[in-house]
């Protein structure tokens, strides 16, 4: 191994090893949060920045121009999609909860 | 030869801890009290194997896979909007 190979392996592993970091700590905050909505926030922190730092790790440790322009596709695809999907899901939770009190007050 | 070597470990790794996360947001799917719980817990699930894909796609060196990966991530996003709309459809019906 020279030199150059392992900067970039210490670069692309330190990039790739925080994107498992995020992950990680997205997955523990889906279990520990106590509601919809900030279950969201913690799905939301690994759709955006996990994804990214797994894919710059990836491009770090196997680069060829063709995977560095499919992932960048589908990181804008993702980044596009997510932030969308989060509106979608908290216009369905802010419906659910008036429905709720509703039944509340009718017992 | 050495630096290949390191390469494939460190996916490796990425492999399994994703496969872990998947396995438990699906988990978390299965759980979840309310309808958004479980939507938020399959479009996590649907993210980790977009990366699972492309770690694969990197470790075998077959680049198509990365078009599996595209595809997956604009269906995940496709079943979500649907199944919002399908449950606040059903709400109006009401």
């Amino acid at each position: 191994m020279t030199v150059a190979e392992g900067i970039r392996l210490a670069i692309g592993g330190i990039l790739m090893l925080g994107g498992l970091f995020i992950f990680v700590s997205s997955i523990i905050g889906n279990f520990r949060f106590p509601d919809a909505a900030t279950r969201m926030h913690s799905a939301a922190l690994g759709d955006t920045l996990g994804i990214l730092l797994v894919f710059a790790g990836l491009a770090v440790l196997c680069f060829s121009m063709e995977f560095l322009l499919k992932l960048g596709i589908i990181l804008l695809m993702m980044w596009v999609a997510g932030p969308a999907c989060s509106h979608l899901v908290s216009g369905m939770i802010a419906g659910e909860k008036p429905e709720k009190k509703e039944e509340k007050r009718k017992k | 030869m050495k630096y290949e070597a390191a390469v494939q470990t460190l996916l490796t790794v990425g492999m399994v801890v994703l496969s872990a996360g998947a396995l438990a947001c699906l988990v978390r799917a299965i759980i979840g009290p309310t309808r958004a719980d479980r939507l938020i817990a399959a479009n996590m699930t649907g993210t980790q194997v977009i990366c699972l894909i492309c770690i694969t796609a990197a470790r075998t060196g077959e680049h198509a896979f990365t078009d599996v990966a595209l595809i997956f991530a604009m269906f995940s996003f496709l079943a979500s909007a649907v199944f919002v709309r399908i449950v606040t459809e059903r709400r109006k019906d009401r």
